[in-house]
């Protein structure tokens, strides 16, 4: 349902303006959303190689974590646990990809994983903290692109329903209110020549 | 400054606090939602890797949690190998989104 426009210049005017805009942004938005989805496929790609290859590392560290856990009492692991060396932390900044704030993480560690006792631990924990810590980099990497997908997929979804709404709504909205206008402007033209031949027509009758 | 975060089975991760990680064992799916009730209540931003196996019943969840901007939540693989969740959750996402789907030749 059409909304009821006031069928006047300087309304018509306003809405040339309008549509003008209107449809200026729409291209704007749609630019964006081509751009915004070509680096997501890149973002894909890049996370899905990423986690094909850390599928097949992550397996073969959680065995050995499996088999050394199992190889060692309870209380020697606990006590490695309690003194960590290892401080671990991700630092983060924001990139900004096309309006779009993505977070980047570094992995911040510092300290030797190794240092604990030898003589009750088997070598697979050694070997397997060792390695999940060369994973780790790659895992915190593999967040970062996981967050990406879901911000970058998240903002496609608002912008499409934008580009929908200014494409479907409201230009075709403002084409049709100044449509209006200009018949109904070029039809009050019309009744008032009418009304002024007519006009004309009695002055000379008389 | 965000702290590294796991939850799995205790006898995949119970010597990872060596390298300063927080480890939150859970055995079965009760487990897994409490642990990351723990580590999400603490209000710090946090970077949380969960296994596929155990975030099966959690996916409202997780995905409800990383709407936050200061967590991140990511679904790994245990010792058994991958479920294809997380992989299956991407494909749905970009599915959603671009209206297509993405087909990676190796």
């Amino acid at each position: 349902m059409p909304k009821r426009v006031n069928a006047t210049r300087m309304e018509l005017l306003r809405l040339r303006r309008r549509t003008a805009l209107a449809k200026k942004g729409h291209k704007l938005l749609k630019d964006k959303l081509d751009g915004l989805v070509q680096r997501l496929l890149e973002i894909v790609k890049s996370h899905r190689r990423l986690s094909n290859k850390l599928e097949e590392e992550l397996i073969l560290i959680f065995q050995k974590l499996a088999l050394s856990t199992g190889q060692t009492r309870p209380e020697v692991i606990y006590a490695a646990t309690l003194l960590p060396a290892v401080k671990t932390s991700v630092d983060i900044s924001l990139k900004n990809i096309m309006g779009v704030k993505i977070p980047q993480y570094e992995l911040k560690s510092e300290g030797n994983p190794i240092s604990y006792g030898f003589a009750e631990t088997p070598a697979e924990l050694d070997q397997a903290l060792s390695q999940f810590m060369d994973i780790l980099k790659e895992l915190v990497k593999l967040a970062e692109l996981n967050k990406a997908i879901l911000v970058i997929a998240s903002h496609i979804i608002e912008i499409k329903r934008r580009v929908n709404a200014l494409e479907y709504i409201l230009i075709p909205e403002l084409v049709g209110a100044v449509r209006y206008i200009k018949m109904k402007l070029a039809e009050i033209e019309r009744s008032t020549t009418v009304a002024l031949l007519k006009i004309k027509d009695i002055v000379r009758a008389r | 400054m965000r702290k590294i975060k796991i939850i799995a089975p205790k006898y995949l991760i119970a010597p990872l606090p060596i390298l300063g990680i927080e480890t939150y064992p859970a055995d079965s799916a009760a487990d897994a939602k409490a642990a990351l009730e723990t580590a999400t209540n603490k209000k710090e931003p946090a970077l949380i890797f969960i296994t596929e196996r155990l975030a099966v019943d959690l996916q409202e969840e997780i995905s409800k949690l990383n709407q936050k901007p200061d967590l991140n939540i990511v679904l790994i693989p245990d010792n058994q190998g991958s479920t294809g969740l997380a992989s299956s959750q991407i494909q749905d996402l970009v599915k959603n989104s671009i209206g297509a789907e993405v087909v990676i030749r190796q």
